[in-house]
């Protein structure tokens, strides 16, 4: 298992490259197109060839316009980057950029390559034919004015045709990804669409640009070519066709209305592309920038505040204590609602839509940013006139949403502008818990026995080492010359529950004659439930604490190994440890049973009951640190156990409702995350659900509670962690630790 | 307005039963591993109920004292950091092995040391040893009005009006200042402190006080001055027979229920 899961992650990308070589084709068309026809013409049509501003005099005017239009956008995209700069520099933007390999991949592939919009097929059609319509009709216009102007001409005969072909071509698949966009408006909303003015107004220019365009070529075919060169005419199939419409208008009528669509086409598309630098438009630019400025560590890591104990403030509560990114991430937003869409909160129908806060602060960066540069530039108090102000936190991001968040990274998952939802969420609990001290309750309790007593169990009636009792003597303590440390985590210990699973993980372990110990007593909470509850400060000191122990009892090793079977203790130590000095090696319990398996130290060949079983992939194990096969592949090996899948698994996989700290709060809304998963794992027909970690298997079995109350006991779903179906089906009586 | 608030620094309650043990021969609770101790919790609901006093008036100060060993700190610096304003820690070896008589008077010396306040403020017990004397007893030291038990305290001109909680309901008395107050569960959470506070309160001094600076001969204090004396610690075994009431319908267990509580003389 290596340190850094950013290779991982290549690996993962690359999976996904199939999807995007079919973004080729549409690059090849045009290209191609053209040598078809310059192959199959070539007799007839050797004069063809069309003139640059036919029927247009002072085209030069249009020359004139352009240095205003880039300067206008250039103007709006710098004015709006006074707003990013309010926020801090991250070693990003000072130039630092780790993993570039990795960045430029994204950029290529994400960006241009708009890998991520197409995981959805209908607005990833859309999305295609508009954007490869723009670029072949920018690079069509563009030609024929190059041809124009250099002494060879290029555009004549067959090779004309065939470009305006494709021109054609591209035209009107632009018109139909126009009509998709417009249609997915109107008839398939969506419950976290939010279409305004701008989507009307780009998608109408949009339309507008390319009706304007073809009426213009219609009329020059009517005008100029379809009574001489007929043949040529056909080449333009849609000009054609609008020729004629028209062919009953006279001659120099036509030319008439040629001219003036003209001008109204070359003036719209000026303005049109003004709307770059001041509408959602800008995403060309900006989602490229973000794919490639996204964060390349694991994605479920939260950032340290570093030397905390010196900061004016912790976490966010003023638009200024963002990064720079992260207020940048706001622009770059395009309202897609896909964030929300799979947020298990808003499935739920809890009060929190990622969307609806990325949107939020935007607007509010919109009135508050913009105000805040302005007394900057006039050497005001940042907050001049800002007093009637709502609190960003708690006005324009409600607590309630704050808290709801899983940080189970479905949304950034989706996000097909890179957006990163989760560090902007927790920075904003930062400040609610350690500037204001305003939580839930049950927060303030969860926080207060980790404090007291080391580990989130607030009323466990057990002590650390509970779950060992009568068996310790099977237990072998850490000496710290074993090669592996089993940390059983405060769940593991604190929970009936999940006691269970953490003595089936000695048992296999047992079984396959692992060398491993156990640090009786003075195991304490890595810190991961504060940290995720926002108090980073106790989290760093819970953190500080644990790797004292681990050197102290040479864990902190490089050749040291630490197994977990909690995701989130994983998910800690693996991704945020090295922060905090830690050098040991980290590894799921999944992934080593796996290796047992495939290395015959384990062999699964015990009787088990014939079942089905869906797994259920936890957030923090699966999403966040691509763990999504090992625990498939224990229970493919499983004799008698057929695996079927829910419809949302692996990278759509729903969270079980724990993350984040909600383990510990009283949920809000419609109904519970953790029923809507039962419902789906029970949709499967399965008997069994398993799953990797322990908070899943408590929030399963109380959704069990609900959501098959009138059920017989036989009858219920059962829920089982991968080791304790594996112990049941591979080890011998003698290893059992019960 | 002034306020005084005296808290005691105590095993958490929140420990498992597994994890309490208690040394029989020496006659004492052993500390839980890996489980600190805290301010006892009807104390942070006095400190809540101070500073709420000291907001509602407007100005004054609210001045924390313990007595205990060096764990009292912790109580003293948690206090502070919910947004008390100085520490007065009672310690000295004289002091240990005390009971309730002893801590009173002990406290009552501190509190005419520094001056007494407006209003002088107490758990109504410590969560520990749950006698949930103290408080009146310094109120008689004192020879100060005192209400015990309370659920809401309000400012009210220049007195204080406050609600008991008493067997059949609430009692709403007034009272004058100076006066003694103790606070109940009742009287709702006390505030979380933020992170800036426990750092600044971290940073703060605490004042240290010994018996011969609040003019106390050894004697009268600590186990010498004990009033009560210890006879066995010892953690109660109590044992549970569990019979399950066997019957078809609910109607049927239901009438075995009561037959069963009428035999055992609860109904
Ligand atoms: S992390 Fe999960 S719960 Fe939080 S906003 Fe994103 S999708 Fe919703
Ligand atoms: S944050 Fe991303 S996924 Fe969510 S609406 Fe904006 S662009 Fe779409
Ligand atoms: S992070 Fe691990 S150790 Fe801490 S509470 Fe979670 S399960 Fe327990």
């Amino acid at each position: 298992m290596t340190r850094s899961a950013d290779s991982k992650r290549q690996t993962s990308a690359t999976s996904t490259s199939k999807r995007v070589s079919a973004l080729a084709i549409p690059a090849w068309l045009p290209l191609g197109g053209i040598l078809l026809v310059s192959g199959a013409e070539t007799v007839r049509v050797t004069g063809a060839h069309r003139e640059l501003f036919f029927n247009i005099d002072h085209f030069w005017v249009l020359y004139m316009l352009l240095p205003f239009v880039i300067g206008i956008i250039i103007y709006g995209l710098v004015r709006r980057s006074r707003v990013w700069r309010l926020g801090k520099p991250t070693s990003l933007l000072k130039g630092n950029f780790d993993n570039l390999p990795v960045r430029i991949g994204r950029l290529v592939k994400g960006g241009g390559g708009t890998e991520r919009v197409l995981l959805d097929p209908y607005s990833g059609v859309m999305h295609l034919c508009i954007m490869t319509s723009m670029i072949v009709l920018f690079l069509v216009t563009a030609l024929l004015a190059i041809d124009d102007y250099i002494p060879v001409d290029i555009l004549v005969g067959p090779r004309y045709l065939g470009y305006s072909l494709v021109a054609d071509i591209f035209g009107l698949v632009g018109i139909i990804g126009v009509a998709m966009a417009v249609a997915h408006r109107w008839v398939r909303p969506r419950t976290a669409w939010l279409p305004t003015w701008e989507d009307w107004l780009i998608l109408g220019g949009l339309g507008m640009l390319l009706i304007t365009g073809f009426i213009v070529e219609g009329l020059r075919i009517h005008t100029s070519e379809i009574d001489v060169n007929p043949e040529w005419s056909y080449w333009s199939p849609v000009g054609y066709i609008v020729a004629l419409m028209f062919s009953g208008v006279k001659v120099s009528a036509a030319l008439d209305i040629h001219t003036t669509f003209w001008w109204i086409h070359m003036v719209g598309a000026l303005s049109w592309i003004t709307l770059l630098g001041y509408s959602k438009l800008n995403h060309l630019v900006l989602a490229p920038a973000n794919a490639f400025l996204k964060r390349t560590s694991a994605p479920g890591k939260l950032d340290m505040i570093e030397n905390i104990e010196e900061q004016e403030h912790f976490g966010v509560s003023q638009l200024e204590h963002f990064t720079m990114k992260q207020i940048f991430e706001l622009d770059v937003c395009v309202r897609c609602g896909r964030c929300t869409d799979n947020c298990p909160a808003d499935i739920a129908g809890q009060p929190l839509s990622p969307m609806h806060i990325i949107q939020d602060l935007k607007s509010y960066a919109t009135a508050v940013g913009e105000q805040k540069v302005a007394n900057l530039v006039q050497g005001n108090d940042l907050n001049f006139g800002l007093d009637d102000e709502a609190p960003m936190v708690g006005g324009v991001v409600r607590d309630e949403s704050l808290w709801a968040c899983r940080t189970c990274g479905a949304c950034v998952e989706a996000c097909p502008v890179f957006i990163e939802h989760v560090p902007t969420i927790v920075d904003m609990r930062r400040s609610l818990v350690m500037e204001e001290a305003r939580m839930p309750d049950t927060v303030q309790g969860t926080l207060e026995t980790l404090e007291r007593q080391g580990h989130p169990w607030r009323g466990t009636p057990y002590t650390r080492d509970s779950w060992m009792e009568g068996i310790e003597d099977q237990i072998p303590e850490w000496t710290g010359e074993q090669d592996y440390l089993y940390f059983v985590g405060c769940t593991g210990a604190f929970v009936d529950r999940a006691q269970e699973i953490t003595r089936s993980v000695v048992s296999l372990l047992r079984e396959a004659d692992v060398s491993f110990g156990v640090i009786k007593g003075m195991e304490s909470c890595n810190g991961d439930p504060a940290r995720r509850l926002g108090h980073e400060y106790l989290y760093q000191i819970l953190a500080e604490g644990l790797i004292e122990l681990f050197n102290e009892t040479g864990v902190n090793d490089e050749q040291k190994t630490v197994i977990t079977h909690c995701p989130h203790c994983f998910n800690t130590f693996l991704n945020e440890y090295p922060d905090m000095g830690a050098k040991f090696q980290v590894i799921h319990h999944t992934q080593l049973l796996e290796q047992l398996v495939n290395e015959g130290r384990l062999v699964p060949n015990n009787e088990v009951p014939k079942q089905t079983i869906t797994y259920h992939d936890s957030c923090y194990l699966g999403r966040h640190n691509d763990i999504f096969e090992a625990p498939r592949r224990i229970l493919e090996q499983v004799p008698n156990v057929t695996l079927i899948e829910m419809p949302r698994n692996r990278e759509q996989g729903l969270c079980c409702g724990a993350g984040g700290g909600n383990m510990w709060m009283e949920e809000q809304g419609k109904s519970r995350v953790n029923e809507v998963r039962v419902e789906e794992a029970v949709a499967t027909g399965a008997e069994a659900a398993c799953t990797a970690c322990p908070f899943c298997i408590q929030m399963f079995d109380s959704g069990i509670g609900t959501v098959q109350l009138d059920v017989e006991d036989d009858d219920k779903l059962k829920v089982l962690d991968v080791a304790e179906l594996l112990q049941a089906a591979a080890v011998t009586e003698n290893h059992n630790a019960v | 307005m002034d306020v005084i608030v005296c808290v005691k620094q105590i095993p958490d309650p929140e420990t498992p039963a597994a994890a309490f043990k208690v040394d029989e021969a020496a006659m004492q609770v052993l500390p839980a591993q890996g489980i600190s101790p805290v301010i006892s919790p009807f104390d942070a609901q006095a400190v809540e109920a101070a500073l709420r006093i000291k907001d509602a008036s407007g100005d004054g100060t609210v001045n924390i004292i313990s007595l205990g060993p060096d764990s009292a700190r912790d109580a003293i610096k948690h206090s502070l950091a919910m947004g008390a304003d100085e520490g007065y820690h009672l310690k000295d070896d004289a002091f240990e092995g005390g009971d309730a008589w002893t801590t009173a008077l002990a406290l009552s010396k501190a509190i005419q040391h520094l001056g007494v306040p407006d209003v002088l403020i107490f758990g109504r017990q410590a969560a520990d040893w749950d006698q949930g004397t103290v408080g009146s007893i310094v109120a008689e030291l004192l020879d100060l009005p005192s209400a015990t038990v309370l659920r809401a305290v309000e400012l009210n001109g220049g007195s204080i009006t406050v609600s008991r909680v008493v067997a059949d309901g609430f009692e709403n008395i007034d009272l004058p200042t100076p006066c003694v107050l103790t606070i109940s569960n009742e009287f709702g959470d006390p505030r979380y402190p933020q992170l800036r506070q426990i750092m600044q309160a971290a940073r703060k001094q605490v004042t240290e006080l010994t018996a011969s600076d609040l003019g106390l001969d050894p004697s009268e204090v600590g186990a010498a001055g004990s009033r009560v004396q210890m006879h066995a610690l010892f953690q109660p075994t109590s044992d549970v027979e569990v019979e399950i009431i066997e019957g078809d319908t609910p109607e049927e267990k239901a009438a075995g229920l009561v037959n069963a509580l009428r035999e055992a003389k609860i109904l």
